[in-house]
């Protein structure tokens, strides 16, 4: 499978310069890539266009060959956003988050070292970082074949990141998963991603 | 770990408010028949102790009027709030996530229905129904839901654009589950406080179309009623025909007005440190 955009541009409605210019991208099943930009470069505009949360002005983004947006019901393209306090419903608690995604797995959720006694919380009971985890496990559902990592690690302690990517690079090796790791952290990337690519550069 | 906490005595006032309204109402349908007793030998007493709250110009022991009043009055209102705010609740859901065209279908009825005077159409829909208990409660409730519905519009607006909702979405989840699942959670404190701020109103709405001989009939004393009759009294010194009744409502409004307000705190805690 592929996933490729073809001459995206994005401007935001209010009015600023444009994000993205004639963006070509593409990554592959079982591919981790990595995306590297200064701030306000566009790398969560890009996320959010490949995962479908933003229509671009121009251009199109496709998934084996088909517009994303004819995909209907579960998306294949799943994006672990930067803030995960924003990505879950306050009000509901975090065995429902993670009945939300496509049947998760018991591997995955053990994987990211979720404990149990966190499933009866509610999302402002828990940590940050803890959160974090049960958004990525809300992502690795059995219907995502593309991963965009927006920055998940960064509010994580050194120890806590190395458990969360060694869980994620097994992860998506083995069910083929082609991943997106947004990040800051240059040694990060070298550790992770099989090719990098630079917004700058295009 | 404490035993006694202001979360559990705040449960124990809410039973005790909420079981002091189930006993006023009971014991209006019980004084009911004495309600409507006149006896001319004992008109126009000031309050003693065979009648606490004294008698009315035709001998009617206002105590028992008093309570049966009450009663109706409660009746009334919760039925008619909560009608109301089912309204408003499946409306306003239905025109923020429904679409452009049902969001212009709902705003329009809203603005059609506010358009018009309250107890025009009030007046015009219990008398069309036959005026009565029937024709107030309908009349009510189809005239008080538009400003609820347009607060709940406005609020699934605003969550629809919330990043979690927007993530339940791509997950795979439909409208109508989205709204039920996610958004219900959020709505329930609105709709707690609509409801309770819609009982006064729709306690005053009852009284005033009665006044106008479009609502309830005298054999039924709802509290508008005995207050709009103890006008043309009170100027004869006879304080204790408006002044017990009033002051009645206004506890009981209170009562409801707190037992609201304990409610939603007990559901969502939280919402004291937004």
């Amino acid at each position: 499978m592929r996933l490729e955009a073809n001459s995206i541009s994005f401007q935001y409605d209010n009015g600023n310069k444009q994000i993205l210019n004639n963006l070509n991208m593409y990554m592959d099943s079982g591919e981790r890539l990595g995306l590297i930009a200064p701030s306000g470069f566009g790398k969560t505009t890009c996320c959010k266009i490949l995962a479908g949360y933003e229509k671009p002005d121009n251009g199109e983004v496709l998934l084996d060959g088909r517009p994303l947006s004819s995909y209907k019901g579960y998306c294949p393209v799943q994006m672990i956003w930067q803030h995960p306090e924003n990505s879950v419903n306050p009000r509901l608690k975090l065995k429902e988050v993670l009945k939300e995604g496509d049947g998760v797995e018991d591997r995955v959720i053990d994987g990211l070292g979720i404990e149990p006694e966190w499933l009866n919380r509610y999302p402002s009971e828990v940590s940050g970082g803890e959160l974090q985890r049960f958004c990525i496990a809300r992502a690795l559902g059995g219907g995502t074949k593309f991963l965009l990592a927006d920055e998940i690690s960064t509010m994580l302690d050194l120890i806590t990141q190395s458990q969360i990517w060694n869980f994620l690079i097994s992860e998506v090796e083995r069910r083929e998963i082609g991943l997106l790791v947004v990040s800051h952290s240059q040694g990060l990337l070298e550790r992770v991603c099989t090719r990098k690519l630079d917004l700058r550069e295009q | 770990m404490k035993l006694w906490n202001g979360r559990k005595s705040m449960v124990c006032l809410l039973v005790l408010f909420i079981s002091l309204l189930a006993a006023v109402t009971i014991a209006g349908q019980l004084y009911k028949t004495e309600a409507l007793v006149t006896d001319f030998s004992r008109k126009n007493m000031p309050p003693c102790f065979s009648h606490p709250f004294g008698t009315d110009w035709m001998g009617r022991d206002m105590f028992a009027r008093t309570l049966t009043g009450l009663s109706m009055s409660i009746r009334i209102g919760l039925l008619t709030a909560a009608v109301s705010t089912t309204f408003a609740f499946l409306l306003g859901l239905f025109a923020a996530s429904m679409g452009k065209a049902a969001d212009g279908l709902v705003v329009g009825l809203i603005d059609l229905v506010m358009g018009i005077p309250h107890i025009l159409l009030l007046v015009l829909i219990s008398f069309a129904l036959g005026k009565g208990f029937k024709g107030v409660v309908v009349g009510i409730s189809l005239t008080h839901w538009t400003s609820l519905a347009r607060l709940i519009r406005g609020e699934v607006l605003q969550l629809k654009e919330s990043q979690y909702i927007k993530i339940a979405r791509k997950l795979g989840h439909g409208g109508f589950e989205t709204a039920l699942k996610h958004m219900t959670p959020h709505l329930i404190p609105q709709l707690l406080v609509g409801l309770v701020l819609l009982f006064p109103h729709a306690i005053l709405h009852e009284a005033s179309i009665t006044f106008l001989g479009f609502g309830l009939s005298s054999e039924q004393p709802a509290i508008g009623v005995i207050l709009s009759e103890s006008m043309k009294y009170l100027a004869m010194g006879k304080w204790w025909l408006a002044l017990f009744p009033g002051a009645f409502l206004v506890v009981v409004v209170l009562l409801f007005h707190l037992t609201g307000e304990m409610v939603g705190r007990l559901m969502d805690p939280g919402a004291l440190h937004q």
